[in-house]
């Protein structure tokens, strides 16, 4: 009797912890599949088609990275119940707050145009004109956060990033070799030109830690009322967040690589192209990287665009939360609106020529954004009055500024290396 | 007359409208953060890293004719 009294007691605790996460899971989750967002899809397809499966274990290795850094955002949210950009402008100054307000929101309306971009080309594949694509996908975008709450929004979100793992049975689809994928697990530089693997190396870490993304999670664990309690369950959240973006990443270049990896085909630049190609080889799974394009890129603009509406909202003091209708926050929902418009409205007019520049241009502008947003992290978590009992630990500290050294590092050499093509040796 | 006038409405309008950005400046003028050695450091190096390489892209987009 005792036994089963004690059984079912740890039982009914699973079950309650379970639903405390269900209700407390989705900033982290969301955060980490749109990390995945149009451009990641691209960089990952290109390195699949390039390096074959060699480099996976790159991939892997890059999950605990983007865990870490995002996993200070949760924390961060919970204990001071402020958006990261506000809690520059307190902790830093003005100073540090408007650049960094400044140069958000340049970054994500140029993420958001590289987005619409992705959209655009996806839906191309499969005949619809880009105004339909831009226009739909605004309509779309402005009916998720006009109902007035938060936990709608946040579930029908997930709902697209359960999509995002379509790579998946693509990936089973194109019949891969077993050993040949578990080969690329284990750490391997693959031969050939090293500057060109360089540049693809570290294509897929600003693919990983983008500055948007602290901006976003952090608002977004205040939006949705976490507390200090809850922090816990924002680091799981954040950790399956962390495995889903791996294996999505992990399983684009399983499909790419087994379908586009030296097959003599002309060399891959965009995921939009690998789907055409793919299409001639096995037209489902082609059609299912189109998709996960779209959806990618979907994913990427809501929370781009929600990043930059929260950080304007907090530092101007409107009203800024997704709970709130649109004539309590109509400044907030104004400015979400804007940002959609200018940003599909630059897609549809621009010269390819144009668009080309954005691409290039965000890669730079956002090395001015994210060592400062990354520092800025790492100072504010070492705050005893902000932070109290939840500070960074020495190893916290040794382990986060390794990886944010190693961030603005190679962040850093791979904007100079979009700006001076060359510079690495010929690439 | 009229000019006085029109300058003393344009005066008032953009004060308006530069208003939240002066308020804001205001309000988080002094940084609450205790600057502790390494928070000074931290910020310095920050600073010439920004300096750095701001100056680098600067100098790329004028000597390629307004491009990157």
């Amino acid at each position: 009797m005792d036994f089963r009294a004690r059984f079912f007691y740890r039982y009914r605790r699973m079950v309650k912890t379970l639903q405390i996460y269900l209700i407390l899971a989705g900033p982290g989750i969301i955060v980490m599949v749109a990390d995945n967002d149009a451009g990641g899809i691209t960089t990952y397809s290109v390195t699949g088609a390039t390096y074959g499966y060699d480099l996976i274990w790159f991939l892997i290795l890059l999950g605990p990275i983007a865990y870490f850094v995002q996993e200070m955002t949760v924390r961060l949210g919970a204990v001071t119940k402020r958006g990261h950009a506000e809690a520059i402008f307190d902790a830093f100054g003005a100073f540090w707050g408007w650049f960094s307000l400044a140069d958000l929101a340049l970054t994500d309306w140029l993420t958001l145009i590289t987005e619409f971009i992705g959209m655009t080309a996806a839906l191309s594949i499969f005949g619809i004109p880009p105004l339909i694509t831009v226009i739909l996908v605004s309509v779309f975008m402005m009916g998720l956060v006009l109902h007035g709450r938060y936990w709608t929004f946040e579930k029908i979100v997930l709902f697209f990033c359960l999509i995002n793992l379509i790579y998946i049975p693509a990936a089973i689809l194109v019949n891969p070799s077993v050993p040949d994928v578990l080969h690329g697990v284990i750490p391997n530089l693959p031969g050939g030109d090293m500057a060109k693997l360089f540049f693809l190396l570290m294509a897929n870490i600003g693919t990983t830690i983008a500055p948007w993304m602290l901006f976003f999670q952090q608002s977004s664990v205040v939006d949705k009322g976490m507390k200090e309690k809850d922090i816990p369950f924002g680091k799981i959240d954040t950790a399956i967040g962390a495995v889903l973006t791996v294996l999505v990443a992990v399983f684009i270049i399983i499909v790419t690589a087994t379908l586009l990896h030296g097959t003599g085909q002309p060399p891959i630049e965009s995921a939009a192209q690998a789907a055409t190609t793919m299409q001639q080889e096995n037209y489902w799974v082609g059609t299912i990287l189109a998709i996960g394009l779209f959806d990618a890129g979907l994913l990427g603009a809501i929370c781009i665009s929600l990043a930059s509406s929260w950080a304007i909202g907090e530092v101007f003091g409107w009203a800024h939360s997704l709970n709130n209708k649109i004539r309590e926050a109509r400044w907030f929902y104004a400015f979400y609106f804007f940002l959609l418009v200018t940003a599909g409205a630059m897609v549809l007019i621009s010269t390819e020529k144009t668009l080309v520049a954005v691409t290039l241009f965000v890669q730079v502008i956002a090395v001015t954004l994210l060592p400062a947003a990354l520092v800025f992290l790492l100072l504010l978590l070492n705050s005893e009055e902000l932070m109290g009992k939840y500070k960074n630990t020495r190893t916290q500290n040794i382990i986060g500024a390794s990886i944010i050294s190693m961030i603005i590092a190679l962040s850093t050499l791979y904007a100079l290396s979009v700006v001076f093509p060359g510079i690495f040796g010929g690439f | 007359m009229a000019d006085t006038k029109g300058s003393g409405l344009l005066k008032r309008l953009l004060s308006a409208r530069f208003r939240p950005f002066v308020e804001i400046t205001r309000k988080y003028r002094t940084p609450r953060i205790k600057m502790t050695r390494s928070v000074r450091i931290a910020l310095l190096l920050l600073r010439i890293y920004l300096i750095l390489i701001i100056g680098i892209l600067a100098f790329k987009f004028f000597t390629s004719g307004g491009t990157f």
